[in-house]
């Protein structure tokens, strides 16, 4: 066996190609995590763009209801986002960023609830999250560990500013 | 020595491991740059939408509302730095899974004025973002006088952002 050894640790004239196999094998892994990272990283940004500007939005305007409240002052020139403008305006952007599988919640409210349950009084604070779920798949189809569906929080504060732009007096 | 060379120079598994070598240099290099220029541009734009959420949720917060008239918004100034200071540490973190790898906390400037109408909150803060090619003067590859530099982050980069909350 000793001999064996040896003889094998002497011939290394077939090493090369063991070690052209595992360098290769080294850059496939990398440039695979290389891409899914570019591709998450593009993901989490685009979460984090809509995430910002559904938070601004639900800020300015005290939440969203299903259609536009009797007291929003119109002449002031801002328009008013109801619930479903607001997923729609979302969605497509989610979509094309790559992101499947969402959520948007305020203050622990879903935007797909009921509009009661996503509007708020004026000075209260809002705690928005987005989650989203992503993989790695080029990785994974090299490494099965990394497989699977993995969820990312992104969260952002507001406060409900409606009445001070509709510039009433609150008593 | 010269035999020696000469040796050298027709050991053909010699120049094919440099080759390799310099390949395999080259392609982990490259992808490593590559990773570097996306988080950069994304750490910029991540850290000036979070300073500027962060304003604006200082100066709403910071709002007198009870009872409020327009003439009056009631602003605490003081309460407003608080709150920024507290909400931008909760936000931004740096170090491993972030895309920051240094952010000068002790840096970081803010100016807040108001007056009975109108506020605006000024914020400057400086970072260095996560990168793996390491670069001291923002050049692809640090000098031959700057080697020493390499391992330690020498990208500082500064942002700086302003809100202004008025009574229409």
């Amino acid at each position: 066996m000793s001999t064996f050894c040896k003889k094998l640790k002497k011939n290394n004239k077939g090493l090369s190609p063991f070690v052209w196999v595992i360098v290769m094998m080294m850059i496939l892994y990398l440039f695979g995590f290389a891409m899914d990272f570019v591709r998450i990283s593009w993901m989490r940004h685009t979460a984090l763009n809509e995430m910002s500007l559904a938070a601004r939005v639900c800020g300015r305007q005290g939440g969203f209801d299903d259609v536009i409240p009797a007291d929003w002052d119109k002449d002031a020139g801002f328009p008013y986002y109801t619930r479903i403008q607001m997923l729609n305006i979302l969605m497509p952007t989610m979509k094309a960023g790559g992101i499947t599988a969402w959520e948007l919640t305020f203050n622990d409210n879903t935007l797909y609830k009921p509009p009661s349950q996503l509007t708020f009084n004026i000075g209260t604070p809002v705690n928005v999250k987005m989650k989203i779920s992503y993989s790695w798949p080029m990785l994974s189809q090299m490494l099965p560990a990394s497989s699977g569906l993995q969820t990312y929080e992104l969260k952002t504060k507001v406060i409900s500013e409606k009445i001070i732009r509709s510039g009433q007096i609150i008593n | 020595m010269i035999r020696f060379l000469r040796k050298l120079r027709s050991n053909k598994g010699i120049e094919s491991g440099i080759l390799g070598l310099l390949l395999v240099l080259i392609l982990t290099t490259t992808i490593a740059m590559e990773i570097d220029f996306f988080t950069t541009t994304l750490a910029k734009e991540h850290i000036i939408m979070a300073l500027e959420s962060t304003e604006i949720y200082a100066l709403m917060a910071s709002v007198d509302y009870t009872p409020m008239v327009t003439s009056d918004m009631g602003f605490n100034s003081e309460s407003a730095r608080l709150t920024f200071e507290n909400e931008i540490h909760a936000k931004l973190r740096d170090g491993a899974g972030t895309f920051f790898h240094t952010i000068y906390w002790s840096d970081m400037d803010i100016v807040i004025e108001s007056n009975d109408t109108e506020a605006y909150i000024w914020v400057s803060l400086d970072y260095s973002p996560m990168q793996f090619v390491k670069s001291a003067n923002n050049s692809l590859f640090p000098s031959k006088s700057k080697l020493q530099h390499i391992g330690t982050p020498k990208v500082n980069v500064k942002v700086a952002s302003k809100v202004y909350m008025y009574k229409s």
